[in-house]
């Protein structure tokens, strides 16, 4: 069973955590395998994050039973395995879901930051 | 190979053999890239595969019939925890035990303000963990765990009045799915149930301690006093009977794994009445019908969730294209 049904997906956008979003948001600049998914998540979040390899596959194998991720291919480099993944059409649904209601947040704060005069 | 690469390979082990074969190459690969770039592997990194790796051994991932299962409890069995936890603090800590307490020693006298024991400060840490899960359900897991660490504190406790250890057991028990729960997703219907399950708790312990209260002629007194002994653990079968028969019904409309989860949650409070079985309680009591169904109830249910659990668990190849 996958959980493409939007019930499942609406209840997932108020639990999109910070590693998934990075995961998500990683993987909407096209495919990428393990090790790139911690690079570009650790760029996007400028150092803060650092996934782990059990929480990035934890996390991999969570998206792709809820099929909000799908395998993009196979390579091997230099002896080394690569699984590429890439974001489904919910996923590309529930990044632009969640990324919209980040971006309604975030607007309130610097708003009301102005209002304090503490947004330069 | 290398060290590194032997090293890895045996952290690797820690998943099982269908795992390995289709994800072990590109988690070893992933983990020497790492390691390439800036070495930078650590005791918490091997302690993350290992919890990945037990929790894809033992079928409580995502996707699988017990981890399934354990998110569908999750929630209310913490709201049954806190349900629970608010009657005790009323019936066994507040309310005065009238008939027995003047002959009873020191330890079990008043001795925190208006309570009898230390149990109020569990209770608060229940109802305050199961009111922040069901508002935060990212914190669901955390929550669970505190909550569990301070039931086991509180049993440990020494030289201060604590609350007997059977209802702590079944608060306990009724943290576990939360704790090992790997998916916290929250729907209205979720919380509804999980509200639901908690008041029903409350509203069953209140009239059966009413009923014992007054049929037996005590006041208040029961509940925590003959926790150990009879009195409202003999009407535990009668509320897991309902319960049973609603998951029978649900198995039937093809809701498995949510009949599979009542189930589960029907077993703390099964085991708590299969408690009267003790040779101590017999010796006193004798032998309770009740507690006897419990039991064999009781096993049946744990028979068949772990027969369940297994098969899934044995059926289990692939992750991602195969879901029971």
């Amino acid at each position: 069973m996958q959980y493409t049904d939007h019930r499942y997906i609406k209840s997932d956008v108020d639990e999109v955590r910070e590693p998934t979003f990075l995961v998500l948001t990683a993987l909407a600049g096209g495919p990428l395998h393990g090790y790139g998914i911690i690079q570009e998540a650790e760029q996007l979040s400028k150092g803060r994050v650092q996934l782990r390899a059990g929480t990035l596959y934890a996390t991999l194998d969570r998206l792709s039973a809820d099929g909000l991720v799908e395998e993009a291919g196979e390579e091997t480099v230099e002896g080394r395995f690569r699984r590429y993944y890439r974001l489904s059409k919910p996923g590309t649904a529930l990044l632009a879901a969640e990324s919209r209601r980040r971006m309604a947040v975030s607007k309130e704060a610097i708003r009301r930051l102005r209002v304090l005069g503490a947004w330069a | 190979m290398t060290n590194r690469e032997r090293m890895y390979s045996r952290l690797l082990m820690v998943y099982p053999r269908w795992y390995r074969e289709r994800r072990g190459q590109e988690i070893n690969s992933t983990l020497l890239e790492v390691a390439a770039a800036g070495g930078r592997f650590s005791w918490l990194e091997a302690a993350a595969i290992a919890v990945h790796g037990l929790r894809v051994r033992l079928g409580i991932g995502y996707e699988r019939f017990a981890g399934d299962v354990l998110s569908l409890a999750a929630l209310p069995g913490l709201m049954m925890g806190a349900g629970l936890a608010l009657t005790l603090g009323i019936f066994g800590d507040w309310l005065p035990h009238t008939t027995i307490l003047a002959s009873h020693p020191a330890p079990l006298a008043l001795q925190f303000g208006p309570f009898w024991t230390i149990g109020p400060v569990l209770y608060a840490v229940w109802v305050a963990g199961a009111t922040l899960a069901a508002v935060t359900p990212r914190y669901q897991q955390a929550v669970a765990w505190v909550c569990l660490v301070a039931t086991l504190a509180t049993r440990l406790f020494g030289g201060l009045a604590r609350p007997p250890t059977a209802p702590l057991l079944l608060l306990g028990l009724l943290g576990v799915p939360a704790a090992l729960a790997p998916r916290a997703t929250r729907s209205r219907r979720q919380l509804a149930i999980s509200v639901l399950s908690g008041v029903t708790v409350m509203a069953f312990i209140t009239v059966s301690v009413a009923y014992v209260s007054f049929s037996g002629g005590y006041f208040f007194q029961p509940l925590y006093w003959n926790w150990g002994g009879v009195a409202v653990r003999e009407l535990f079968p009668y509320m897991t009977g309902v319960a049973l028969c609603l998951a029978v019904g649900m198995l039937f409309l093809g809701h498995r794994r949510g009949a599979a989860a009542l189930a589960l949650l029907m077993g703390p409070w099964l085991l708590e009445s299969s408690l009267g079985l003790r040779p101590a309680v017999i010796q006193w009591y004798g032998p309770s019908a009740l507690s006897i169904v419990s039991a064999v109830v009781g096993s049946a249910v744990a028979v068949l969730l772990v027969t369940c659990w297994v098969v899934d668990v044995r059926r289990s190849r692939n992750p991602l294209t195969e879901p029971s």
